[in-house]
């Protein structure tokens, strides 16, 4: 048996064929709602951020509505166009982007040495969390490069507002030595704010709908095409994503091993499983998903996907809140979770035989 | 797997402590209790490795061996009960200079079921503290004052201070040293300081441990140690004499030129030294430091 006729290669296969941009809407739909609910992050951000900082927002207000006004001529041009619709142009993008995160990650870690460790480990029970700390700094990159100090710039001041975010959430946790997120955050990041999380789907919803009701062609173009200004504010809006997740972890996770050891005398929480327990109750949406024969499988109307992301992300929120107001044991939502999920993959083992393919095949690949 | 011992009176048992920075050893198989409600004073030379210990302690520094116990659990994965009863002022004020004092505080109150709020304000201000400027731009001092402010607010039942003192003032160190006094006399507060400031130990603390070669070598009450302790030089035979009929304790013996030797005697409370008394010589702290750490 060849390579090519392994399992895992055809498993690879099949998810790189679904990859191919023309024909996977799911894969653009996704990307047009990373950039809708980043774009509802900023526009509550900039209902939310205090004044100390009028002159960026407006700047950025002002910069945002000559973008808008002049998209349609920006984005008609021939060599423009043509740019942002060629595969390899995006493909470049999308390699560039993860090459300058992975490259950014390790300044990071070398500038500031590598006491990431001591928070993680904390979560994880390690104990091996101090000698990560102690380690001496080895690597060593140069801080004078032009490019760098440029890129770092442009990032630094990029993200200035989930940066400043993240803070005011720190900040103003609510208090009480129950409150978990507050603590989760200094692991994951600011995201796991209730706050955070429940705007974010909101702002979402509300955003895509009304967006939909004003241009029904802003995702897809005559229910087959995207629009190359579509293209390119998927692209750069999944740019800022990247860099902000990327860079908010760092703000999180990167502090002196004097401030991390005051952060592990913190009475943090035992176990971050509420959470887990969380995301696993917002894939619910999806197990219909899980437990049909993926030959019957059609691309889904527009209509329906939307309604299905949305459960997707409302799911997790309400299945977060249902949780703090129940004040469950952690092993009691945990080992509903798993059970669930062993639960869902014994229901589809048992049709598999019954199903034409078990694998995502035609259309949907 | 922590395991507690609720009937237990110490808040802190080490035994048998060892931990090496590479081939260097810090801590050689180094045994330590704190009693409930002690106020111990620790002292050391540069690089005898208090800091070390009072790291070890709290489960910040991975042992090579030997155990911890805290409130009765076995470190160093202590408990949330056993971390909010602990507070800790380390030697350098690390706090999260992006953030002003406000936001550090409102961030640390969130882990706390305890906090006096009206403590916080009354140091704050009575520290000159400013609330909205970020914790970088503050003076060492302040930087100092706002980590003991961070450390004393949610009433722990241990504290452990690293040096806290170095950077303040007269003025600064004697307000701390109210503070610790009245939260020692309000609550019973067990206290671990360590402090090369020998005036400062001698207002406040009760106990003092001298760390030496990796191990505590005497810790006895302060009181106890400066009234009964006496120096004495003389040849070797007479100091053994002179401490076997006293039934007395040699806390530290140093050779000196032509067969003499400079020992350091604690007697037992109401030794009768008669004529003894004029080869003995009191010592003071500093004295006490010089010899023994």
């Amino acid at each position: 048996m060849s390579f090519r006729q392994t399992p895992d290669a055809q498993i690879a296969r099949v998810i790189f064929r679904s990859l191919r941009l023309q024909d996977a809407r799911w894969l653009y739909f996704a990307m047009a709602c990373v950039a809708v609910i980043t774009v509802a992050g900023a526009a509550m951000l900039l209902i939310s951020a205090p004044m100390r900082w009028p002159v960026r927002w407006c700047l950025f207000i002002v910069g945002l509505v000559w973008f808008l006004r002049h998209r349609a001529e920006l984005f008609e041009s021939g060599p423009l166009n043509a740019l942002i619709m060629s595969k390899a142009a995006m493909r470049t993008v999308a390699a560039l982007i993860f090459a300058i995160m992975g490259w950014l990650i390790t300044r990071l870690i070398a500038n500031d040495g590598s006491p990431y460790a001591a928070v993680f480990s904390r979560f994880m029970g390690s104990a091996d969390r101090q000698r990560a700390t102690d380690q001496p700094q080895v690597v060593k990159l140069s801080a004078n490069s032009p490019r760098l100090n440029s890129y770092e710039w442009f990032a630094r001041w990029t993200v200035l507002p989930w940066r400043r975010y993240a803070r005011y959430l720190w900040t103003h946790p609510k208090p009480g030595p129950l409150n978990v997120l507050p603590r989760a955050e200094l692991g994951f990041g600011a995201a796991m704010h209730w706050v955070s999380q429940f705007s974010f789907s909101v702002g979402f919803a509300a955003l895509v709908a009304l967006a939909w009701w004003l241009y029904p062609d802003f995702i897809l173009q005559d229910g087959t095409q995207i629009s190359p200004l579509s293209v390119f504010s998927i692209a750069i809006v999944s740019g800022m994503c990247a860099a902000t997740c990327v860079l908010s972890l760092a703000d999180v996770m990167l502090r002196t091993p004097g401030e991390q050891r005051l952060m592990l005398l913190l009475p943090y929480p035992k176990s971050v499983s509420p959470i887990v327990a969380a995301i696993v109750w917002g894939t619910l949406p999806f197990v219909p998903l899980v437990l049909q024969d993926w030959a019957a499988v059609r691309a889904p109307q527009a209509e329906r996907a939307l309604v299905i992301l949305l459960a997707g992300m409302l799911v997790p929120i309400s299945a977060w809140a249902a949780l703090q107001w129940l004040q469950l044991p952690v092993w009691l939502l945990a080992l509903i979770s798993v059970g669930c999920c062993l639960l869902l993959l014994r229901v589809r083992w048992q049709r598999l035989p019954g199903f034409a393919q078990a694998f995502p095949m035609g259309r949907l690949a | 797997m922590n395991t507690t011992h609720p009937s237990t009176t110490l808040t802190a048992d080490l035994r048998g402590l060892e931990l090496s920075y590479g081939k260097q050893p810090v801590l050689k198989t180094l045994d330590w209790q704190l009693q409930s409600g002690q106020v111990v004073g620790l002292l050391g030379r540069n690089g005898a490795g208090k800091t070390t210990l009072l790291e070890a302690m709290l489960g910040l520094r991975d042992l090579q061996s030997g155990s911890v116990q805290l409130f009765g659990e076995t470190g160093p994965m202590l408990s949330d009960a056993v971390r909010a009863r602990i507070g800790y002022v380390p030697q350098r004020s690390d706090l999260f200079e992006g953030f002003t004092p406000d936001q550090l505080l409102a961030y640390f109150r969130s882990f706390y079921p305890r906090w006096n709020t009206a403590k916080v304000d009354g140091l704050m201000s009575r520290w000159a503290i400013p609330r909205d400027q970020p914790i970088a731009r503050l003076s060492g001092g302040q930087q100092q004052r706002l980590s003991i402010i961070r450390a004393l607010a949610h009433e722990p039942d241990l504290l452990v201070l690293d040096e806290p003192v170095a950077s303040l003032d007269p003025a600064g160190r004697r307000d701390f040293l109210r503070e610790l006094v009245d939260q020692v006399l309000d609550r019973g507060t067990t206290v671990v300081l360590s402090t090369h400031i020998l005036s400062d130990l001698e207002r406040v603390a009760f106990n003092v441990a001298f760390m030496r070669d990796g191990k505590i070598g005497v810790q006895a009450p302060l009181d106890e140690l400066l009234e009964h302790t006496r120096q004495v030089t003389g040849d070797t035979a007479y100091v053994r004499a002179l401490v076997a009929q006293h039934g007395a304790q040699v806390l530290q013996r140093r050779p000196l030129a032509n067969d003499q030797e400079l020992a350091l005697v604690k007697f037992a409370p109401g030794s009768v030294l008669g004529d003894d008394v004029k080869q003995l010589q009191s010592v003071n702290l500093e004295e006490l430091f010089m010899e023994l750490a």
